[in-house]
């Protein structure tokens, strides 16, 4: 299919945010209710029996922890490179961005709307370096280069193996095409 | 045919066709201006965009795709800003269903959705809309 009319320039849950960032937390707990998992039936068969019956079961729950017990590493994120890239394009735009705070509204609106960018995909940190910083080429390009970063988003998006992504990294793109389309016109 | 592909495609189509009628209906209440010409603008957006999703679905072998309903829910349309406002709310729950499309699909259908994402959330701008952070999500 194509796109009925508009050019497609501009270009847009499970949460994906969520995918980039895991509290460690999850991974404790997890390995926590395992490590019950693993003892609690161990207890109901003690509680249930005795004498040389609990020594002989408790030799074969002894054997069984010492199995290996390790909770088995997470799948990679297929979509973590994806996620890395987009960040990094925002977090140059950004970066570009941020010395000319003073130039008006429309900068600073623009950082917020990257730093808010950023924090949904769980880069609130992320590095990025301005490919240039002088006020003149801030100005006179930033609409340019805002609708570059909209196009990365869009094809990221289309890339994306994760739906909710997809729709995160597309909204991403559209919102800035309401600037490039109102503020930065 | 996938099952959830189609489901996707279809709810999309649904909402098109409630799209098509409403501006349709916001077009035939507002004098010639600059309100009239963003209205025509998602109108025939919209048009077109329910005729791309009834092809794709019969490509995909849909023989019953969801038609259009005899009606839809029309609001007070009395002054040019309450059809501009029902417009936004149009467009608005467009741009949130394009996000669903976005998602639940792949490919060429994926692509062609985003950049419906993106062209309607711009439209949003012509009904006194104001540009957002995740437009479609939030």
């Amino acid at each position: 299919m194509t796109p009925p009319t508009p050019a497609r320039s501009t270009a847009p849950s499970r949460n994906p945010a969520q995918s980039p960032a895991r509290p460690p937390s999850r991974a404790l707990s997890r390995r926590a209710a395992l490590g019950l998992a693993a003892t609690a039936p161990l207890a109901v068969v003690l509680s249930a029996c005795s004498g040389a019956e609990v020594h002989d079961r408790l030799d074969s729950g002894v054997d069984r922890m010492r199995a290996p017990r390790s909770t088995p590493p997470a799948p990679a994120n297929p979509d973590q490179k994806l996620v890395d890239q987009a960040a990094s394009a925002i977090a140059g735009m950004r970066a570009a961005l941020l010395p000319h705070r003073a130039a008006g509204a429309v900068v600073t609106n623009l950082i917020a709307l990257h730093t808010a960018h950023l924090k949904a995909l769980g880069a609130s940190h992320a590095d990025g370096s301005a490919a240039s910083s002088t006020i003149d080429s801030v100005t006179t390009q930033l609409a340019a280069r805002e609708r570059d970063l909209a196009a990365l988003l869009a094809t990221k998006a289309g890339q994306a193996q994760d739906g909710d992504l997809a729709r995160l990294l597309a909204s991403m793109s559209a919102a800035i095409a309401q600037r490039t389309a109102g503020e930065l016109a | 045919m996938s099952g959830t592909l189609t489901s996707e495609l279809r709810a999309a189509l649904a909402t098109e066709h409630a799209a098509v009628y409403l501006f349709a209906a916001f077009l035939s209440r507002t004098s010639p201006g600059v309100l009239a010409d963003a209205l025509r603008e998602s109108y025939d957006f919209h048009r077109a965009a329910r005729d791309l999703l009834a092809e794709r679905l019969a490509s995909l072998g849909d023989t019953a795709p969801p038609g259009a309903a005899p009606a839809y829910h029309l609001p007070a349309l009395g002054t040019s800003a309450a059809v501009r406002s029902a417009a936004l709310a149009t467009e608005r729950k467009a741009t949130v269903g394009y996000g669903d499309l976005v998602a639940g699909t792949t490919g060429a259908d994926r692509e062609q959705a985003i950049a419906w994402l993106s062209a309607t959330a711009v439209r949003q701008l012509g009904f006194g809309g104001v540009p957002s952070d995740l437009p479609g999500i939030s």
